[in-house]
This record gives C-alpha cells, structure tokens and sequence, in this order.
C-alpha cells in the first residue's frame, strides 16, 4: 500500500503563484515573535539588518539584539580584497575613513553578542579596542587581518586567549604573547594561522583544538596534540619541515600540492589518520610510518630527480589506519607509487592528480611492484580516481597494475583533460586491461575534467589552479 | 506491541476540521508530534489547532518529500554498499530545487508557514523559511521591505530622520 496515496487532501496540483497581496492586507510579519525576527535578520548582512530599523516602531531595536556577524570587508569601498597590497599605497582614503567610522558606530549602536568579526581595514594599533570589546561580548569567530602594507603585525591581546566563547580564530600577520599560561583558548575548535609564527607550546595548550590551518611559515613544526583531527599544511615557502609526533586523534591531514622542494613532512605517530594528501614529488623527504623517501639532495637541481627509499625496522607501524590517500603524479615520481602505497596495507580509496602528460618515459614497471613483494592495499582498494588522465603510458602501467591485482576493485573515474573520444575510451580499456580484471564489479568510467567535477571535491581547497 | 514505522498511520487534525493520514514515519518529522508519540506510542489522533489545513497539507508535503528524499539515499548506500559522493551531490542538489519552488509562496502562506514550521518544530521547514524571508529582506530599501510584508509605518516623519542619522552608514551607497 502506498503510504502516499493514504494522504487524505489532496495536495494542491500546482503551486500558486506567488501572488502580490492586496496592499493593505494584514501585516503577519511584524506579529511573529521576537526571536523569530532575530533569527531572520541574523541571516541577513547587518547593514541591511539595521535599516529594518525604520521599517516601524516594531523593527526600530529588533537588530541591534541579533547575534552580530560583521565582516569589515562589505564596507570596504574599493570592495576589493584588502590584503591586495597591490592597492594601497594610499596612506589617506577619505572613503576607507568612512567605512572605518561605520564599523566603529556599528559596535557603539548594537547590543547583541557578537557571534563573528572579520576586520581587514583597521591597523594593527587600532584593532585592540575592537578585539576586546568582542571577547567582552562572547565572540565565537574572530578573523583579524591587519591592514598595512605588510609591515606590521598585530600582537594579539591576553584577554582573547582566556576568551571562553571563541571557537573559530583566523589570523594573518599577528604574534602571540611570549609566555603563554598552561591553558589558553578553553574552547577553540578551529585555528588558521597565515604569516604567524607559531609559538612551540601552542598546540598542547589548546585542549579543545581540532582543525589546523598554517599557511606561509617556514620554520619546523612538530605537532603533539591529543585533541587535533584534521591539518591542513599549506606552505610556499622553503625550508619548511612538519612532523606529526603524537596525534592520537588525528584523522585528517591534508597538504597542498605546491609544497616546496626542500620541505620535510613526517608521519611517525597518527594511529586515527583516515585520510592523507597530496604526497608529491616536489617535498623533500616524507616519513611515512616506518619509511622514508627522500629526494637526493644531489637531484634537486638535476633532472631526472632519484629517489631514495629507506625503511627503518624500527616499532613504528605501517600507516594501517589511512583510507583515502592523494598523490600528486609527476614526472619521474611515478616509480616511487608501489613504495609509496605498500606503506598503506588497509588503503580504500585512491586519489591521483596529474600535473602533466609524461609522454612515453614511464619509470614504473611491473619489477617495481614485485620488488615491494606483497601489497596488502590490494585486498582493500575500492576507488581509483585519476584527475588530469592523459592516457599517456605512465597512467596505463599504474592502471593496469591496479585492474590485474585489486581483488575488490569497484570503480575507476578517470578525469579526462582532453576531449573523450570512443576511440580513445577503446584504445585506453585495452591497454589498460580491463579484459583481465581481478575484480568482477570493476566499472571503467570517463569524465571530462571540469573544475566543478564533484569527484575531486575532498582535495579541491587544496589545489592551485 | 510490535511496531512497524511504515504501516502505522497517524491522523492530524487541523484547526479548521480536516483530517490528514499519514504515516508515522512523516508525522515525526515534526518534532512536536514525535515527542507526543514517545510519551504514548498508542496514539493515533492528534489535534493540531494551531494549523490551519492549507498550511498543515504544506507541512506535510514538505516532511513527505524529505523523508522520500532519506529513504532513497538509504537505500542507495545500502544496494552499493557506500554512498557515491556524485549521487549523493546531485541528490541534495534536487532537494534545494524542490525546496526552492516549494518556497514560491506569497508572503502570508510564508509567515503561516514559519509559525507551524515553529509549532510543529520541523527544524529544516524552520530554517528553510526564514532563509526565505531573509532574502526578501537583503539587500532591499525599507520600502521595498515594507511594500513586500505590508509592514505599516508608524513612525513620524522626525522619527525616521532621526534613526537614519544615527546610523548613516546603513543607508549609503558604499559604492
């Protein structure tokens, strides 16, 4: 029985239009509880929340008591993003005045907690006021970015790291005290930091810290954090080194693809990591559990690059825990895959990124995947999904090997960059051996490669395009 | 007593007489009437008189379409053994499209619907409408705003000016 048709009314057919109510029809808006109101104006910019203050009688307070969300920006006149130093070399703009009045008579006029504050127009002297003013009113999301130039940066106050409400901080070019107590941010859940120099103790004192962001710092970083689950490394600068020593609870770590050549990232103890990525060709060395591979130092400037692999026996486990591993493939890094993948026995899924067609030079070949005798992955591989498939023979031989041997292999997503012909899909099926599967429900599928392929969509943020 | 949240029916009443079958899995949708049911799992006539039956059919409609909405993407996880995140995104991407033309409503079905959406407790109708009603504030002058929702204005002349002074910057052109 159909549990539909059981719906006694019938429901209307079409949807009425959405018809203009005579005009002097009642006004059932105003006759909605406060909190109603509040919840609607808080989803609205709060320059437009606060002209409702002239609607009536009824609206003239109702938004100075909703949860402010402020973002400086939209009243950046130049609407442009201030930290495009590019475009202020203006040292006196009448208009940013304005707009620094208007977010300065916002705090004087509203009484509501103050649920986010981005500040992007103010300098650094001037953001203490601000700063302090929100920790008093139970900021939850604080993103401070100090306008000038670059030059200098804004030490952050003491109240804010007691500040018990906060859970998300964004920071760009701002320092921490020097000393810092044994607890701080009671309740931080989220920390990014850009161009900020990370004090050592930082991170065990933040007790409830789960999501890492640290961008453009180049000084060594060795996590010990009981609370932290996901990392996001995104580094430009050389030099830089990131060593997860004890993270029990950490699940994700993601790096971007454009990490630089002499930086080092190490694994040696995350017993919860699920997912990992994007290893490359271009870090210097990546300690993964018990393995080390190491570029030669000799072939950083010299192509082609070698690759040293060494394994310690040491107590160090395999990285059993990891199911989603990324990898940026380029040229010459294809032959350290089966090194790379035998130190992830319990892999599920499979993420590669092409950066490029490797022609016909293929350094990967099946005496490769016999030297690292037997791939336990291969029991568990499920998804393969190759963003940027050339079809060249780099992609075929990986391929091959993976259709031949992975037993519970479901599906391969090959995101074509070049247009998909049935000829191309023909050729690639047969050299790819798709004939000899291991694994019966193995299904082959072409896309072509967009920006907005929802296949991706877990290492998008970490992608430059 | 065995029970079978797919057969079992529940009738609401709305204020306005009419009777709506449907079953228990839709009724608790609405948080109100699942707390009913879990204080007395034999009940199987609820009196709504808050709702009248245009709105009380709107609210069911919605909880129908999303608990058909739930139940397809169950299944689908169950028959590959792994939800597809493509599926899924595409799946959700139809949700927000009925969602959306469901929300094609003049602006009194709107504020009926924000109160029964509150009554009932339906957290996603809730937030659905008063997403709603936000974007018909954003971005509007007070007359555009007061001419949509029929909001009488009963403020002097003085009042206003004096309100607008006080936070200039509200009613300037950034641009």
């Amino acid at each position: 029985m159909s549990s539909q048709s059981l719906h006694k009314k019938r429901m209307r057919e079409t949807k009425p239009p959405p018809v203009p109510a005579h005009p002097d029809g009642p006004d059932l808006i105003s006759q909605l509880p406060d909190w109603i109101l509040h919840s609607i104006l808080s989803l609205v910019p709060v320059k437009d929340a606060a002209r409702t203050s002239v609607l009536s009688s009824r609206w003239r307070h109702l938004w100075k008591d909703v949860p402010l969300r402020l973002d400086d920006d939209s009243f950046n006149p130049h609407n442009r993003r201030p930290y495009d130093d590019r475009y202020y070399h203006v040292v006196s703009d009448p208009w940013l005045d304005w707009s620094r009045k208007a977010v300065s008579s916002i705090f004087y006029s509203h009484h509501g907690p103050i649920e986010s504050l981005r500040l992007s127009l103010f300098y650094p002297f001037q953001m203490d006021r601000f700063v302090e003013t929100a920790v008093q009113r139970g900021i939850r999301e604080l993103n401070l970015v100090p306008f000038d130039f670059g030059r200098d940066t804004f030490k952050l106050p003491l109240s804010l790291l007691f500040c018990n409400t906060l859970h998300q901080l964004s920071l760009r070019r701002c320092t921490f005290p020097q000393a810092l107590l044994p607890s701080i941010f009671p309740n931080l859940r989220e920390l990014r930091l850009d161009s900020v120099p990370l004090p050592d103790d930082l991170l065990s004192k933040c007790v409830s810290l789960e999501t890492l962001q640290i961008s453009n710092y180049c000084q060594p970083i060795s996590i010990t954090s009981q609370s932290l689950r996901k990392i996001v490394y995104d580094l430009v600068s050389s030099r830089a080194e990131l060593i997860i020593k004890d993270a029990p609870n950490l699940e994700s770590l993601m790096l971007a693809n454009e990490v630089t050549i002499h930086s080092k990232v190490k694994v040696l103890d995350a017993p919860k990591l699920q997912r990992l990525g994007f290893i490359n060709a271009n870090v210097g060395a990546i300690q993964l559990g018990r393995t080390l591979i190491e570029r030669h130092e000799e072939s950083l400037i010299s192509l082609p690059p070698t690759f040293l692999v060494n394994v310690t026996p040491c107590r160090m486990n395999l990285l059993s825990s990891v199911k989603t591993l990324a990898i940026k493939m380029e040229r010459y890094f294809e032959k350290t895959i089966p090194t790379i993948l035998k130190c992830f026995p319990c892999l599920e899924n499979l993420d590669i990124m092409k950066y490029e067609g490797n022609g016909d030079d293929c350094y990967l070949n099946e005496d490769m995947w016999e030297e690292e005798g037997s791939l336990s992955f291969l029991d568990h591989l499920k998804s393969v999904i190759v963003k940027g498939f050339w079809g060249d023979q780099c992609d075929v031989e990986l391929l091959r090997y993976l259709v031949v041997h992975g037993k519970v292999l479901q599906t391969i997503t090959l995101l074509c960059s070049r247009h998909i012909t049935k000829k191309f899909v023909d050729i690639k099926r047969r050299q790819i051996c798709i004939e000899n599967r291991a694994s019966s429900n193995l299904a082959l599928v072409f896309f072509r490669d967009t920006k907005e392929n929802v296949h991706f969509s877990l290492w998008n943020d970490m992608i430059y395009y | 007593m065995a029970r079978s949240s797919t057969e079992n029916m529940i009738t609401l009443m709305s204020s306005d007489g009419e009777e709506f079958m449907v079953t228990e899995k839709v009724a608790r949708e609405c948080t109100t009437i699942r707390n009913m049911l879990e204080d007395d799992c034999v009940i199987t006539n609820i009196p709504l008189p808050n709702v009248t039956s245009d709105i009380l059919s709107m609210v069911i409609e919605y909880c129908m379409e999303h608990v058909a909405a739930a139940e397809k993407a169950a299944a689908e996880t169950a028959e590959k053994g792994s939800s597809s995140a493509p599926a899924a995104a595409k799946a959700n991407k139809d949700l927000e499209e009925w969602d959306k033309a469901f929300m094609n409503v003049d602006v009194y079905t709107l504020c009926d619907l924000i109160l029964a959406a509150n009554y009932l407790n339906v957290s996603g109708l809730l937030d659905l409408t008063i997403q709603t009603a936000a974007n018909l504030i954003k971005g509007k002058s007070p007359e555009q705003i007061r001419k949509t929702f029929h909001i009488q204005n009963d403020l002097s002349l003085e009042e206003e000016e004096k309100i607008r002074s006080q936070t200039p910057w509200a009613f300037e052109k950034s641009e």
